[in-house]
């Protein structure tokens, strides 16, 4: 069976990384992209990486998972309490709307400045994508007896770690020092693509 | 018994990560003058950045090399380098980092407390939310300078209750004691910044308009005042998800 669902892990923010993967999975035909969430602070554009993201969504060609930083951010907007979104690192994403100094009450000039595609596009991403015997979502969990688990979240150095049972894509895209990987792993082969900070294709 | 530590606190010394290579013990619990109530400080080397453990009486901070070198010529460095015991030190490189702290440069450290100290000129906005944080730099920075004032006039002091013995103002040991079972309040943070004033006059005016505007729009300068603005949001909840600035090393 060829392979058509490609899984991809946490971007965070790196609007070329994100770039690049999408390049590099184009020469794949009928392919169904899952992300798994984890696409806002860190890098320094998490805007353009949700835009593009969310056209991509829209076309019907992607499915965009919640991951904790999502979450916090819907949170932050609810309870109006920017705290614990700003200690997460969320001081990119908000740079990322506004391009300018953000006025002192930065919740308002925030709200103000927030899509609504985007907030709409936030409030409906699904915690899991369940099909076929793989099982995806943000967090490692054990996923005994449902199949191939494909998770987020926990950095695992710049390659991903590939089981027999699970595999964890969270290679460090949007953060600081080398930058990180992004890497999508596509199924059923369990092959996997990545690119570098910048974008480009590794091996 | 460890320098007259009470096995009481010895006994809340939490598990330590393995990947501590040296420990140091610091502040009153080294130098021999801790009453009942005195915390035990304890520094260990790292070789990769670890959040501060709080548990009970004692306060474990973790530092890597790196962030230990930026220590020289600091106030923390020298109160290191005066008053720290090391309890254990695999390769000798805790030793070799407090060895090479020398001595305080004061003018440096009032020209920086200057500089955070923006971060107090915006209070209508940030202190009904970020009081604690605010009144824990305030006690920071005041008794950070305060020290400094001490080495700058030839008579390092590292003890509070020596300071407010010397300086006549008894409030003081109360007011800059590191741990605070009572409520924060205004009038502590107020009598804390007025005393900061007489040593380092007035601060500079709020540039950002609030501390969150400070942390978003100074985000990725590594700067102290960012610093300073994030340390304000406050340390609950800590763990892998939150971001990391750069700790001040006064």
């Amino acid at each position: 069976m060829t392979d058509h669902l490609a899984f991809i892990g946490d971007v965070h923010g790196n609007i070329c990384a994100l770039r690049g993967i999408l390049d590099a999975l184009a020469s794949y035909e009928d392919l169904h992209l899952v992300f798994l969430g984890d696409y806002l602070n860190k890098g320094a554009n998490p805007a353009e990486v949700l835009e593009l993201l969310l056209t991509r969504q829209r076309a019907g060609d992607a499915t965009l998972l919640a991951g904790n930083h999502e979450s916090a951010l819907l949170a932050a907007l609810d309870s109006a309490d920017l705290t614990s979104f700003l200690k997460m690192g969320g001081a990119t994403t908000i740079r990322s709307y506004l391009r300018r100094p953000v006025d002192p009450d930065v919740l308002q000039d925030f709200r103000d400045h927030l899509p609504a595609s985007h907030l709409a596009g936030l409030r409906s991403m699904p915690l899991v994508w369940e099909s076929e015997g793989v099982l995806a979502q943000h967090f490692p969990a054990n996923s005994a007896g449902r199949g191939f688990s494909i998770s987020a979240h926990v950095p695992v150095g710049l390659l991903p770690r590939i089981t027999a049972t699970s595999a964890q894509l969270d290679t460090g895209s949007g953060s600081s020092g080398d930058g990180g990987r992004l890497t999508a792993l596509l199924w059923p082969s369990c092959n996997y693509l990545q690119v570098d900070a910048a974008g480009r294709r590794m091996f | 018994m460890v320098f007259g530590i009470p096995e009481t606190v010895v006994a809340q010394i939490p598990d330590l990560p393995g990947t501590v290579t040296g420990i140091l013990i610091y502040g009153s619990r080294a130098r021999g003058d801790a009453v009942a109530a005195s915390d035990l400080d304890l520094l260990a080397l790292v070789p990769v950045q670890l959040p501060s453990i709080n548990v009970g009486a004692v306060s474990e901070s973790f530092y890597t090399a790196a962030q230990l070198r930026t220590g020289i010529s600091s106030l923390f460095g020298a109160h290191l380098k005066r008053d720290g015991k090391i309890l254990r030190d695999d390769d000798g490189r805790l030793a070799a980092a407090i060895e090479s702290m020398g001595q305080v440069d004061t003018v440096r450290l009032f020209s920086r407390v200057r500089v955070m100290s923006e971060l107090f000129t915006a209070p209508d906005r940030d202190l009904p939310k970020y009081l604690p944080g605010l009144l824990r730099e305030a006690r920071y920075l005041l008794r950070s300078s305060l020290y400094a004032q001490a080495i700058a006039e030839g008579s390092p002091c590292f003890s509070v209750r020596e300071l407010a013995i010397r300086h006549g103002d008894s409030d003081l040991t109360r007011l800059l004691a590191s741990r605070h079972d009572e409520e924060p309040t205004v009038t502590d943070y107020v009598a804390c910044q007025s005393r900061l004033r007489e040593l380092i006059g007035e601060f500079p005016r709020s540039r950002h308009g609030s501390l969150e505007a400070t942390v978003v729009n100074e985000w990725g300068g590594d700067t102290d005042l960012l610093s300073m603005a994030f340390m304000a949001l406050g340390s609950s909840g800590g763990g892998s998800d939150y971001a990391e600035v750069e700790k001040i090393l006064l």
